[in-house]
């Protein structure tokens, strides 16, 4: 890009643009996060970026340390190394409270929904940080999701694991948070499901949504993913562009069955 | 005809007892429900607000309204107070632990009731407070005005709690952290926060049923606390523990049983037998008559 006659000035305005645009861009920027469990080592320097409307995909195996990397965001765990910043602030000393209030949501291994309670509480607990009006949000969510307006009395234990799933992301997107981490949602649902999940994940990032997308099925999350990180026992092993990624000979000798 | 009077008038009076036992209840789940504890000398510290009427009702020449006011402030602020207290304990869900220190908490300040407030002799409030006027007067029986305040207080309070948990914001994020902490957390509710809130809550509604304690017996003493924590503790048990809908009933029960057992019974039977029926019910139902359910 070419901004000025001055040759000198002109590298300078460049660098400044790039950097100013990272900075705009970036929604999520995670550096040097180690995370223990007692003595245990679950993630280890972690470093990783999202940008705004993207999906950052992160695949690994069970225990790789991906859900980790979520509940570090979260502030649920705790790092005693390095900082996470969160559009521009610095999040890493916030309580949990004060990060979900600032706009990150969390959709937890098999949805978290309130069993006892029916699928209309479970979605207005999604809002109790958001400021504006609760009914346009709410019919928002039904747009999307239309079945659980059918059955907003029904309690959430009744539904199946693809429902379950369906009130878990409605509820995450109850508050118009900026980044919507979802750990494994595909994770024991039928294969039909499975897809109907990932075209949901489509969709959110069609309205504008960040995510950040953990999962064992590497193929469907790859091939979706604008960037990826690869796990490994808390260590991230690989980290590009999905599709990148995607023909990587590890990867596809380690994840993808050769 | 008589007979039916009689047993009408146990009837009126353990109905207006159960309801008060109704609202302990109600606070004991809550705390359960949301905190893990089981609190087992907030019954002493609702005692606690008594003495607080009284203090102020005294030294204000019996101005109700401050008495009244003065037994829902102390109750909150003791909830508030004592709930910093617990939290090391529910986070650690070291429930043994918070046991005993409930346990504690009751007996200091049953033995502060016994020892700074009127010689350690019961406490005497003001016919005022009582309401003597009749309200319901059919051949023998004669309802206080008090009595019928405290039975339809009793059910108000009741139903208000319910519908504060079920309908409002507050009420469900309560919900949320006693049925999964973990969530509730990742929903951005402060654990913490809500334990002291439903821990002044509770101190709250204790306060209001402080005065209706006062108004339907008169009196109070600094063992009243260690009897109603045993009646408390017997519905839970005979409802299932945390069960909301169960232990409204079993409290009603329990004191349309206490009154009948008082009315035609030589003698106060009515913990032997309460807690005879929770012996058996625990030996044949052990999740009690109402099971588990939130």
């Amino acid at each position: 890009m070419r901004l000025c006659g001055e040759p000198g000035l002109n590298l300078y305005l460049t660098a400044f643009w790039r950097v100013f645009m990272q900075r705009v861009g970036k929604v999520l920027h995670m550096e040097n996060i180690s995370v223990f469990y007692g003595r245990i080592c679950a993630i280890r320097n972690v470093t990783l970026e999202a940008h705004e409307g993207e999906i950052v995909g992160l695949i690994g195996a069970n225990g790789a340390g991906k859900s980790t990397v979520m509940k570090a965001v979260l502030g649920i765990q705790r790092s005693h190394t390095g900082s996470i910043q969160f559009m521009g602030r610095d999040i890493t000393r916030m309580s949990t409270e004060s990060i979900v209030a600032s706009g990150i949501v969390y959709v937890p291994e098999g949805g978290g929904v309130l069993p006892f309670m029916t699928i209309l509480e479970n979605l207005q607990l999604g809002a109790i940080h958001f400021k504006g009006d609760l009914h346009e949000r709410l019919k928002r969510v039904f747009e999307r999701f239309p079945i659980l307006d059918e059955r907003k009395h029904q309690l959430a234990g009744t539904l199946s694991g693809g429902e379950r799933q369906m009130v878990a992301i409605g509820r995450a997107l109850m508050s118009a948070p900026k980044l919507v981490m979802l750990d494994e949602p595909s994770l024991g649902l039928a294969p039909k499901i499975v897809s109907e999940v990932f075209n949901i994940i489509l969709d959110l990032q069609k309205t504008g949504y960040t995510l950040l997308l953990s999962e064992q099925n590497a193929k469907k999350t790859l091939q979706r993913s604008d960037r990826a990180y690869v796990f490994q026992t808390g260590d991230i092993l690989l980290h590009g562009n999905g599709k990148e990624l995607l023909d990587n000979p590890d990867v596809q000798q380690a994840y993808l069955g050769g | 005809m008589l007979v039916v009077e009689v047993f009408v008038a146990q009837l009126v009076s353990g109905i207006k007892l159960g309801s008060l036992y109704a609202v302990v209840v109600i606070c004991y789940n809550l705390l359960i429900l949301v905190t893990g504890i089981l609190h087992l000398g907030y019954a002493s510290l609702l005692v606690l607000s008594m003495y607080a009427a009284w203090f102020v009702l005294n030294a204000t020449d019996n101005n109700l309204i401050l008495g009244i006011f003065a037994a829902i402030l102390s109750g909150t602020v003791i909830g508030a107070v004592t709930a910093p207290i617990f939290l090391p304990f529910i986070r650690r869900r070291a429930v043994l632990e918070a046991l005993v220190i409930s346990l504690a908490l009751g007996i200091i300040s049953a033995d502060i009731m016994s020892h700074w407030f009127n010689l350690g002799l019961p406490i005497a409030f003001p016919p005022s407070l009582q309401m003597e006027g009749t309200a319901i007067r059919w051949g023998l029986i004669i309802i206080r005005m008090g009595e019928l305040v405290t039975l339809f207080a009793g059910i108000i309070i009741v139903f208000a709690f319910l519908y504060f948990l079920n309908k409002t914001k507050r009420g469900r994020m309560l919900r949320a952290v006693a049925q999964d902490t973990e969530v509730a957390r990742i929903l951005g509710i402060s654990v913490s926060k809500t334990a002291i809130f439903s821990f002044a809550l509770a101190g709250l509604i204790g306060g209001l049923t402080a005065i209706l304690f006062a108004m339907s017996t008169g009196t109070g003493s600094s063992i009243l606390g260690d009897s109603l924590s045993i009646k408390a503790l017997a519905v839970l048990f005979l409802a299932s523990i945390g069960n909301l809908k169960g232990g409204l009933i079993c409290a009603i029960i329990l004191g349309v049983v206490e009154s009948l057992a008082m009315g035609y019974l030589p003698g106060d039977w009515t913990n032997a037998i309460a807690f005879s029926v929770v012996v058996v019910i625990l030996l044949f139902k052990p999740e009690g008559l109402f099971g588990e359910q939130h």
